[in-house]
């Protein structure tokens, strides 16, 4: 038996001519070909592991030196009142000859900026600038080729201040790249405050949350609040709607009660993120005839800024607002109902009766949010 | 219906298919890493200047929700929230769903936070199990956090709950025994502020193994390599897996699982998609593919980011029990989810996760686990049916293999270079090193635990298993390896409804049947029974395999510390290693039912028992490989043929027993039982090995591994002797001694009468076999010597001990080390290419002086069985001549002397009737022993007969070329030996091997000289003229490795005498057996000698051919019991294989089926005839006996 099938599997199998190609390929001789050719793979990566390690950890120390160096030089201009009194010896200059070092040593010095300022800042400025590191970022910035050291050497220039080169960082705030323009537009705001802002009259590309939240930190950085009433309606009517959120965004957090004609404007923007930065600007911006107007669009909108509005009533909400409160128990969405049993209870007059009457004749969902009402009440 | 055809076909899908999975799979795998790189750089110079405080402390940031469902998770679940409340985040909301927990989770949650239950109204927006309680602290600190109490539902509707409840924007849903690092959060949900166009509708996070970290107050202080070998296996893992799989899948948007340990979500679409899916076990694999699809449906953009930096730890499943279910788990997750959402399977409407992320997921990780278990058992069966292509399969599972590592290799390397993680190098050392074992330990435990997935998903099984942790409160120096069986935990899975206890007990018990009550529980038992067995069984069996492989080491240390390197040293290791392997599956399969048995009793009575049997089996082993070093050839059945005292006497010329041996016994005993006491436990292998195992163990059996070992050969005697299991050797020869398998009949008996001048002759094939009518054989001395007068000359046969032409003679293999021999063979006839017809000396004096078949164990083994019979002893004796035996030693030894009296011979001189002075032993061994007499002493012996009126016959049989190859004057013929050496020319190298045997050809030397002084001594007697000297050898010593089959009978035969006309070389073989006949024919014929015309002389009569041929049958007896070597025209037949002899007498391997059977037919039926004679007590009516037997 196991004859016959041995022969008739081979025999048939290999009578066929792709059985013939296919038993060639994939000849014992072939496949141990390849795993010598694996195996030297595998010596490679093992020893590129090793290498890796060991460059790494040469790497670390190498960096130990410069920046055990760089804090020397540092620790004296905190103690100096200038950067020309102090020498810098030949031997730290060559050491310098290896850009690893020299990036290492603008490193250690933006970080240093980071946290100092005043004279010590400037002085930390003039010793990059003595060192020559700033034609390094400037380089940087000009590899047009490799965004993120072109992002790297934007950020390393504004650190330093290099006003100088604000023209040419200008430039990229409108960048293809993400990273780039973001620095850029970083960059601006950083040496010239909230007058950088202007960037936000041209770019076409959207700012993300993440930039818009990176962009008014750095704006907080600055202290002082400034009117903004006069550009903001200019940035409300953009064509690029992440620029009209950031603008609503900026008017909130700066209080520019001056421009709440041009945010209602917003409310009917098609654009949904739109409309919901506008409700909640306006909910900070609040005065009397707020909840009427939010209570005016509540319809339209769509349910997380229906839920929103009705956050913001309950801090806004008066007895005025009572009728339309108990129309939104009937609403089909058990939310909806909840939050405006919240503000019912909380903010209008025999707010809980009205719950608590509704919940005898129907006990689902409004008992529990009767319960719910009460606990937070 | 042509099934041929189908097979066929069958065949072709069955190999192709295999090749273009395979090679599907390796292309996806080098995309995955090339992908990976681009995708991992990309990351890595993004967030090179990225600065997370930022969020940190904005209030800008979306608020998210943790989701952190807890289910029995009492004994960590404080410290857990603890370290989830201190993540940097703003706008947190941490809910905390205990998902009826049976412990005191909630408690414990209640009095740590001080709690209390708020009326909460939960809008059930996604249907769930009912929540009995929302909780929220009264301390302000922990305002972040809200604790939900709920039915149990599982982790799925836990995490629903929390989708209902959850107030904010994002949810990331973590298992809660993670450990999350502090900027976990705010990476996390960068993608989703990042979004633009594309919304970002799941975000998936990195999931390393915490086992072995330094983890203080709930947060991770030191990251350390897993000391154990599971959780660092995993790690392993979880790199490949997250470094290259998921960074490659999320370049091309196509990632379709986010971990349930660590991932965000975007509310509003979990919600619309539905939330998890409670129907499945995978419910984090199947959320993410709904969201996917609705997104798909709707045509609307989105992508699924994925954080490649480590940020959630977590405690992985030390145990093969609990890493068993999680991997079930996963498989049957992956299985339901595949189902729910085939509607997708390559279809273009689902873009990229249609026709690539689906397909892969289905075919790569889905159907894998049964493809590969599937060609596991594919390649079984081959094997089982021997249609496996050896090479071709090593050679594939070794690409596989290499691949698998250059994989795993290439993951470690990314993982230096980007986030390094186990900084010290002899950690990567490990993980290089645990790579290693992967293939052979861990995945097919894996592979076997989805297949389970598979067998419970058919089970429509659904459970959520649990895992039960150990804690992260331990401090390092609790962290001690535990032992595989220490770890277990057996836990009951959860089911998914709770169903009332007491329905159960309080149902009313119908009378069972006593089957039902007794006996089906028994059997239903009895598999696991079985299977538990087996496992422990495994353990000692492989450690028994590890001390065969100690036992072949240090057969191979003791084998080149006394001869040096032997040819072919690589196969011998490897095949040798086969053999061991072989002989160890055979013991597994006949020892693994009394194993069981002594199981049942106790796992301490198996484990001892199987201690002592080890030792013994290892003991025996190394005993035999002694015994093969020693004598150069493994040890037989013929142990059995041998007297106790044959051995004594063998045993004790060998040396015998000495202090150190006994002490080296006893070292090697105490290691072989210390090891088989210590490491089984160690070594019990996990759920899929012991699968692999008993498929091995089933194959073993239908295949039977040791037939397929026996064609694994070196190619040279002794490297094909050496690379033999000589356990199994031995055990094989016994089993076949004491149960010899029934002759095959003889039916083709006609068609093989080559030798008709013998076989038409036979006269009463029934009761006399071997008679026959015996007037043909031809005088073929005759035309060789001078007659010079009518009275018949005397005959001298010397036979050498161990003279083989490997080392005699022109063209001698080793060189010739009998120079007296090689010029005596320029006088002589001499048979260049002449056979002894057995292995040792016991067969020699029948064959040669009586031309006898062998009977079961040798001729003289027969003792008073011993049939009457003619020999020349009997003939020449009629016929006026004196006959005597000369001897050494003892002429007892192998019943010679009992032989020789049967044939009636006049005088038996041994080592007892040597006179007293002028004679010299050899040197005794250690043990005092010495085999008697000298050579030079035997022929001086044999020159004091004087009596040299009558004719007569000696017959002379040396020693000193024997085991232990002592001799006086030893330095004498080291000498000669070292001169011999350069006379041959040899080189340095040579020389060097050669003298691992010096003490062997140094006695080789000896005997040459001791004949030559004989011949001298004798040439100075009167009766030297009309003499007839024949030497030949009794076989060829085997304490010299041989190189083939064959070259153990192979001697030379010299006939010498004055008498000579002239002297010829023939190359023609002939045998001892032909002896007898053709000297009875030349006395006859030329000298009138009365000779009968019918006689059962098993030979025929030397062949005077000059040119090599073979006219003859010759069965040749390796030892006293094997009898399977048989010689046939220019065929050699060893056991099973083949051989084509050729002119120099090498054999080279011939496979011509036809050939194969008509040499066994032939040999059959000799073996037969051999058989009938002792059964018929008789070779000769009386009436020849009467007349030429002895007197």
């Amino acid at each position: 038996m196991t004859v016959i099938l041995q022969q008739m599997f081979t025999s048939q199998f290999l009578n066929s001519s792709i059985g013939k190609d296919f038993l060639t390929f994939m000849s014992p001789e072939n496949l141990l070909i390849g795993v010598q050719i694996m195996g030297i793979g595998i010596l490679l990566i093992v020893i590129l592991i090793y290498a890796q390690l060991l460059a790494k950890k040469r790497m670390y120390f190498y960096t130990q030196r410069i920046r055990n160096n760089i804090e020397v030089w540092i620790s004296h201009i905190i103690l100096e009142e200038s950067v020309d009194g102090i020498d810098i010896p030949k031997k730290f200059y060559r050491l310098l000859d290896d850009p690893k070092a020299r990036q290492v040593a603008i490193d250690e010095l933006t970080n240093c900026k980071k946290n100092f300022s005043g004279i010590v800042a400037e002085n930390i400025v003039a010793l990059y600038n003595k060192l020559g590191l700033r034609e390094d970022s400037l380089e940087k910035m000009q590899n047009k080729r490799k965004w993120y050291l072109q992002a790297r050497g934007i950020q390393e220039l504004y650190l330093m201040d290099q006003k100088n080169l604000l023209t040419k960082i200008y430039r990229e705030t409108n960048s293809k790249n993400d990273f780039v323009r973001s620095e850029a537009q970083i960059a601006i705001i950083y040496m010239t405050g909230f007058n950088g802002l202007r960037f936000l009259d041209v770019i076409s590309y959207p700012l993300t949350l993440w930039q818009q939240i990176k962009l008014l930190e750095q704006l907080r950085l600055f202290g002082k609040k400034e009117d903004l009433s006069d550009r903001i309606p200019r940035w409300l009517q953009s064509k690029n709607d992440t620029v009209i959120v950031f603008a609503l965004r900026l008017a909130a957090e700066y209080q520019q009660y001056a421009v709440k004609d041009a945010i209602m404007g917003c409310l009917v923007h098609p654009s949904g993120a739109v409309r919901t930065r506008a409700i909640k600007t306006l909910i900070v911006l609040a005065d009397e005839q707020t909840p009427f107007i939010l209570t005016g669009y509540f319809s339209k909108e769509n349910f997380d800024n229906q839920v929103h509005i009705l956050n913001s009533l309950t801090s806004l909400a008066t007895d005025e607002q009572a009728g339309f409160l108990e129309k939104l128990l009937d609403a089909p969405d058990n939310i909806i109902k909840l939050k405006a049993s919240v503000v019912l209870a909380n903010n209008c007059t025999d707010g809980l009766s009205v719950i608590e009457k509704r919940a005898a004749l129907e006990p689902e969902p409004f008992e529990r949010i009767l319960r719910h009402v009460k606990s937070v009440k | 219906m042509n099934w041929n055809l189908v097979i066929d076909i069958l065949f072709d899908i069955l190999t192709y298919g295999i090749f273009i999975y395979s090679t599907l799979l390796l292309l996806s795998y080098i995309a995955i890493a090339i992908f990976s790189i681009g995708e991992t750089r990309k990351y890595v110079h993004k967030n090179s200047f990225t600065d997370y405080r930022i969020l940190a402390s904005s209030v800008h940031a979306p608020t998210v929700t943790i989701l952190a469902p807890a289910y029995n998770e009492g004994m960590t679940i404080v410290e857990n929230i603890r370290s989830l409340l201190s993540i940097y985040y703003v706008n947190l909301e941490l809910i905390v769903i205990n998902d009826g927990s049976k412990d005191d989770c909630l408690q414990k949650m209640i009095a740590a936070y001080d709690l209390e239950k708020i009326d909460y109204f939960v809008d059930y927006k996604i249907k769930t199990k009912e929540v009995r309680g929302v909780y929220k602290s009264r301390n302000p600190i922990f305002h972040k956090l809200l604790v939900v109490d709920k039915v149990n539902g599982g982790k799925a509707d836990a995490l629903n709950v929390g989708i209902n409840i959850a107030s904010n924007k994002y949810l990331v849903c973590i298992d809660v025994d993670c450990i999350l690092e502090q900027d976990a959060l705010l990476k996390m949900v960068k993608p989703f502020l990042e979004q633009t166009n594309e919304k970002v509708i799941a975000s998936g996070g990195v999931v390393r193994i915490a086992n072995s970290c330094i983890i203080e107050d709930g947060k991770l202080v030191k990251v350390k390599l897993a000391t154990d070998y599971l959780p660092r296996m995993q790690i392993l893992e979880y790199i490949r897996a997250f470094i290259l799989g998921r960074m490659a899948w999320s370049r091309l948007n196509g990632l379709m699982l986010i971990s349930g340990a660590f991932g965000a979500f975007d509310k509003e679409i979990a919600i619309k998609a539905g939330g998890y899916d409670h129907n499945t076990v995978g419910e984090d694999m199947e959320l993410v593919v709904r969201m996917r699809r609705y997104m798909e449906e709707r045509n609307e953009k989105y992508r699924v980011t994925y954080i490649p930096d480590p940020l959630c730890w977590t405690e992985a499943p030390n145990s093969f029990n609990i890493l068993g279910r999680q991997r079930n788990r996963w498989t049957r997750g992956t299985i339901e989810t595949l189902k729910f959402h085939k509607k997708m399977f390559f279809n273009p409407k689902y873009g990229l996760l249609g026709m690539l992320s689906y397909p892969y997921w289905f075919f790569f990780e889905m159907c894998a686990p049964v493809i590969e278990f599937f060609g596991f058992v594919c390649f079984f069966i081959f094997a089982a049916f021997g249609l496996l292509d050896w090479g071709f399969f090593f050679s594939y599972l070794l690409f596989i293999v290499s691949f698998g590592y250059l994989y795993s290799a290439f993951a470690i390397l990314m993982e230096v270079i980007t986030y390094n993680q186990y900084k010290r190098r002899t950690d990567i050392l490990i993980l290089l090193l645990t790579a290693l074992t992967e293939p052979f330990y861990f995945h097919p435990f894996v592979v076997w635990s989805a297949i389970k997935g598979y067998i419970d998903y058919i089970r429509k099984k659904k459970a959520w298993g649990e895992m039960t942790r150990q804690g992260f409160a331990k401090k390092p120096a609790d962290t001690t390896p535990v032992l595989i069986e220490a770890a277990p935990v057996i836990i009951t899975p959860e089911p998914v409804i709770v169903v009332p206890e007491t329905v159960e007990e309080t149902a009313d018990l119908p009378k069972e049947s006593f089957y039902k009550r007794k006996i089906a529980p028994f059997i239903s038992k009895v598999p696991e029974v079985l299977f538990e067995s087996f496992r422990y069984y495994m353990g000692h069996i492989l450690v028994l395999l590890l001390l065969l492989f100690v036992a072949r080491g240090i057969e191979l240390g003791i084998d080149y510390f006394e001869h040096g390197k032997p040819q072919y040293l690589d196969k011998i290791i490897w095949y040798g290693l086969a053999k061991d392997v072989a002989f160890a599956t055979l013991i597994t399969i006949w020892g693994y039912l009394p194993f069981t048995a002594l199981f049942l009793i106790g796992k301490k009575t198996a484990h001892v028992s199987f201690i002592i049997f080890g030792t013994l089996l290892t003991l025996i082993q190394v005993a035999l490989s002694q015994y093969f070093v020693t004598s150069l050839v493994p040890l037989g059945a013929d142990l059995w043929s041998y007297s106790w005292a044959d051995i004594e006497q063998t045993v004790g010329a060998s040396g015998g027993l000495n202090l150190i041996t006994i002490l080296l016994l006893v070292a090697a005993t105490s290691l072989f039982v210390f090891t088989l006491i210590k490491l089984p436990r160690l070594l019990l292998p996990n759920d899929g090995i012991v699968v692999f195992f008993i498929l091995i163990v089933v194959t073993g059996g239908i295949r039977n591994l040791t037939k397929v070992t026996e064609n694994m050969l070196p190619g040279h005697e002794y490297s094909n002797n050496l690379s033999l299991n000589k356990s199994y050797f031995f055990y094989k020869a016994s089993y076949d001694q004491f149960f010899p398998s029934a002759e095959e009949d003889d039916i083709y008996g006609d068609d093989f009468l080559a030798n008709a001048a013998y076989e038409n002759r036979l006269i009463d094939k029934n009761n006399y076999p071997f008679l026959h009518q015996s007037d043909s054989t031809k005088n073929v001395l005759a035309p060789f010597f001078n007659k010079k007068d009518s009275v018949p000359p005397n005959i001298v046969i010397v036979l050498v001990e161990g003279l083989g032409r490997a080392f005699s003679n022109e063209n001698a293999y080793l060189g010739s080390f009998t120079p007296y021999l090689d010029s005596l063979s320029l006088k002589s006839l001499y048979w260049e290419n002449f056979l002894s017809t057995s292995g040792r000396t016991f067969g020699v004096l029948p064959a040669l002086l009586g031309s006898l078949p062998f009977g079961p164990n040798g001729f003289t083994e027969l003792g008073d069985e011993m049939p009457e019979h003619i020999s020349l002893i009997s003939l020449l004796k009629r016929n006026g001549y004196k006959t005597s035996f000369y001897y050494g030693g003892d002429a007892s030894f192998d019943n010679m002397s009992a032989f020789l009296n049967k044939s009636g011979i006049d005088r038996v001189n041994d080592e007892k009737s040597f006179p007293q002075n002028g004679y010299q032993q050899l040197p005794a061994s250690t043990s005092g022993f010495s085999w008697g007499y000298e050579d030079a002493s035997l022929f001086k012996y044999a020159l004091t007969d004087t009596a040299t009126l009558s004719p007569s016959l000696k017959i002379i049989l040396t020693v000193a070329t024997h085991s232990p190859f002592l001799i006086n004057n030893e330095a004498v013929y080291t000498d000669r030996f070292e001169k011999r050496m350069s006379e041959l020319k040899f080189s340095e190298a040579q020389k060097k091997s050669y003298r691992n045997y010096t003490k062997q050809y140094a006695s080789i030397l000896y005997a040459d000289h001791a004949i030559q002084q004989f011949i001298n001594a004798y040439s100075k007697r009167p009766d030297f003229a009309n003499t007839v000297f024949l030497i030949t050898g009794d076989h060829r010593m085997p304490e010299i490795p041989m190189s083939t089959k064959i070259d153990r009978y192979h001697v030379p035969l010299f006939i010498y005498s004055p008498l000579l006309r002239k002297t010829e070389k023939f190359s023609s073989i002939s045998s001892h057996f032909d002896i007898a006949p053709t000297l009875s024919a030349w006395l006859k014929y030329s000298y009138g000698l009365n000779i009968p015309d019918i006689n059962a002389w098993v030979g025929t009569g030397v062949d005077t051919a000059k040119k090599f041929r073979n006219i003859h049958s010759i069965p040749l007896k390796q030892t006293k019991p094997e009898l399977i070597d048989f010689i046939r025209g220019e065929y050699m037949l060893n056991g099973d294989a083949v051989f084509k002899i050729r002119p120099n007498m090498d054999l080279e391997p011939e496979n011509i089926p036809e050939k194969k059977f008509a040499l066994k037919s032939a040999f059959n039926r000799f073996k037969k005839k051999n058989q009938d004679f002792v059964t018929n007590g008789r070779l000769l009516p009386d009436s020849l006996v009467r007349k030429y037997g002895r007197q």
